[in-house]
C-alpha cells in the first residue's frame, strides 16, 4: 500500500519516459505485481489517448486563401490606421478655433465700418459741391431768372460754369 | 533539408521580415498556419474563434517582430503569441457571455479514433467521454490547461511547452500531472483501462 502511494506519483513520469534508470526498474516491478496501479496506469494512458485522438478540423486551400485575404486586409488596416484627429489634439485646437472666429468677426466689422465711413464722406463731399455751385450761380447771375426745374438743373449749372469760366 | 539548414533559412526569413518584406511574412504564414490553427483550436474549441485568434497572432508577429530576440526559437515565440491571443479571445467572449463550442468535437473523430468501432456501448461511452473531456479541460486552471493541451493535444515536448508557457520543464510536468489527476477523477466512470480492469 505504501508502495502504491509512492508509485502513484511516478506513473505519469513513467508514461512520459522521464524516469531515471533505478526508478524505472522499481516502477516496472511494482506494476507487474500490483493490479490496482496497473489499472491506474491504464486509465491514465486511455485518457491521454482520447485527448490526442480528437483531431482539429482542417481547412481546405480555398478556406486558407480566404483566410489569408482577410488577414492581409486586417494587417493593412493596422499598418495604415484611419486618419482621426487625436482627442487631445482637438482639445488643443479648440482655443485656436475660437480666436480665429473672433478675428474673422472683427475683420468683418472693420470692413463694414470703413465702407459706411466712405459713403458718408462721399455724400458730404457731394453736398458741399452742390452748395458751392449754388453760391457760384447766385454770385454770377443774380439778375438771371433761372429755371430751377430739376430736369434742367444740370444743364443750367454747366451753362453757368461755362459762363463763369468765360468771364474769368 | 537538414535541421541546421532549416534554422538558417528561418533566421534569414525573420531578418527579411524585420526589414518589412511582405513575401517573408507570406512564407512564414505558409510554414506555421496549420500548426497555429491546431493550437488555437485546442484552446478556443471553435473553428471560427480559432481563425480569429490565429489572424490576430499573425498580425502581432508582423507588428512586433522587432521585439523578437534572435537567440530564442521563433516557433516557441509564435506559439506563445497564438496561445495568448486564444486566451484573450476566450476572456473577451466569456465577458460577453458568447462562448460557442464546436459540434465537430463530439461527432466523429473522437469516436472513430478509439479502438472500439464495433462495440455500441463503448461507442456511446466514448462519445460522452469525448464531450466531457473537452468540458473538463476547459474547467482546468489556466496553466494546467495550457500545459496539458500543448503537450497531449498538440504534441509539443516538455521543453517546448515550457518555452511557450514561460515556466520550467519540471513545472510543466507538475501541471500536466495535476491536470491528468483532475481529469481522471472527473471522468472516472468513462475510463476503463485497456485490460478491462476497472478498480
Amino acid at each position: 500500500m505504501f508502495k502504491c502511494y509512492l508509485i502513484k506519483n511516478k506513473l505519469y513520469s513513467y508514461l512520459d519516459n522521464t524516469l531515471g534508470q533505478k526508478e524505472l526498474i522499481f516502477v516496472k516491478k511494482h506494476l507487474n505485481d500490483c493490479p490496482a496501479c496497473r489499472s491506474r496506469l491504464g486509465k491514465m494512458e486511455n485518457l491521454i489517448k482520447y485527448a490526442k485522438s480528437a483531431q482539429p478540423p482542417e481547412l481546405d486551400s480555398g478556406s486558407w486563401h480566404d483566410f489569408k485575404i482577410d488577414l492581409d486586409r486586417k494587417l493593412n488596416a493596422r499598418l495604415v490606421p484611419e486618419f482621426k484627429l487625436k482627442r487631445s489634439l482637438s482639445y488643443q485646437l479648440r482655443p485656436v478655433l475660437v480666436y480665429a472666429s473672433i478675428l474673422v468677426f472683427m475683420f468683418g466689422l472693420w470692413v463694414y465700418k470703413a465702407q459706411v465711413r466712405y459713403t458718408i464722406s462721399e455724400d458730404a463731399h457731394l453736398y458741399d459741391t452742390i452748395v458751392d455751385e449754388s453760391n457760384l450761380v447766385d454770385e454770377l447771375a443774380p439778375e438771371m431768372n433761372l429755371n430751377h426745374d430739376e430736369d434742367a438743373y444740370i444743364d443750367e449749372i454747366n451753362l453757368l460754369m461755362q459762363l463763369g469760366g468765360d468771364l474769368a | 533539408m537538414s535541421e541546421q539548414n532549416l534554422i538558417t533559412a528561418e533566421a534569414e526569413l525573420i531578418e527579411r521580415l524585420r526589414q518589412g518584406q511582405r513575401p517573408a511574412f507570406d512564407e512564414l504564414f505558409e510554414s506555421y498556419k496549420n500548426k497555429g490553427l491546431s493550437v488555437a483550436y485546442r484552446f478556443t474549441g471553435n473553428l471560427e474563434d480559432a481563425k480569429d485568434a490565429l489572424q490576430e497572432a499573425f498580425i502581432k508577429v508582423y507588428l512586433n517582430i522587432g521585439s523578437f530576440k534572435s537567440q530564442a526559437k521563433f516557433s516557441t515565440w509564435f506559439y506563445r503569441i497564438v496561445v495568448n491571443c486564444s486566451l484573450d479571445l476566450l476572456r473577451k467572449k466569456k465577458a460577453m457571455g458568447k462562448i460557442v463550442k464546436s459540434d465537430t468535437d463530439s461527432q466523429g473523430n473522437n469516436i472513430d479514433a478509439a479502438d472500439n468501432k464495433y462495440n455500441p456501448k463503448k461507442m456511446v461511452l466514448n462519445k460522452e467521454l469525448g464531450e466531457n473531456l473537452e468540458l473538463y479541460i476547459e474547467e482546468l486552471p489556466k496553466n494546467q490547461k495550457a500545459c496539458f493541451v500543448l503537450k497531449h493535444q498538440n504534441g509539443f515536448n516538455n521543453d517546448e511547452v515550457a518555452g511557450i508557457v514561460g515556466c520550467s520543464a519540471a513545472t510543466v510536468k507538475v501541471h500536466v500531472f495535476r491536470a491528468l489527476n483532475t481529469l481522471q477523477q472527473k471522468l472516472e466512470t468513462y475510463l476503463v483501462n485497456p485490460g478491462g480492469e476497472n478498480v
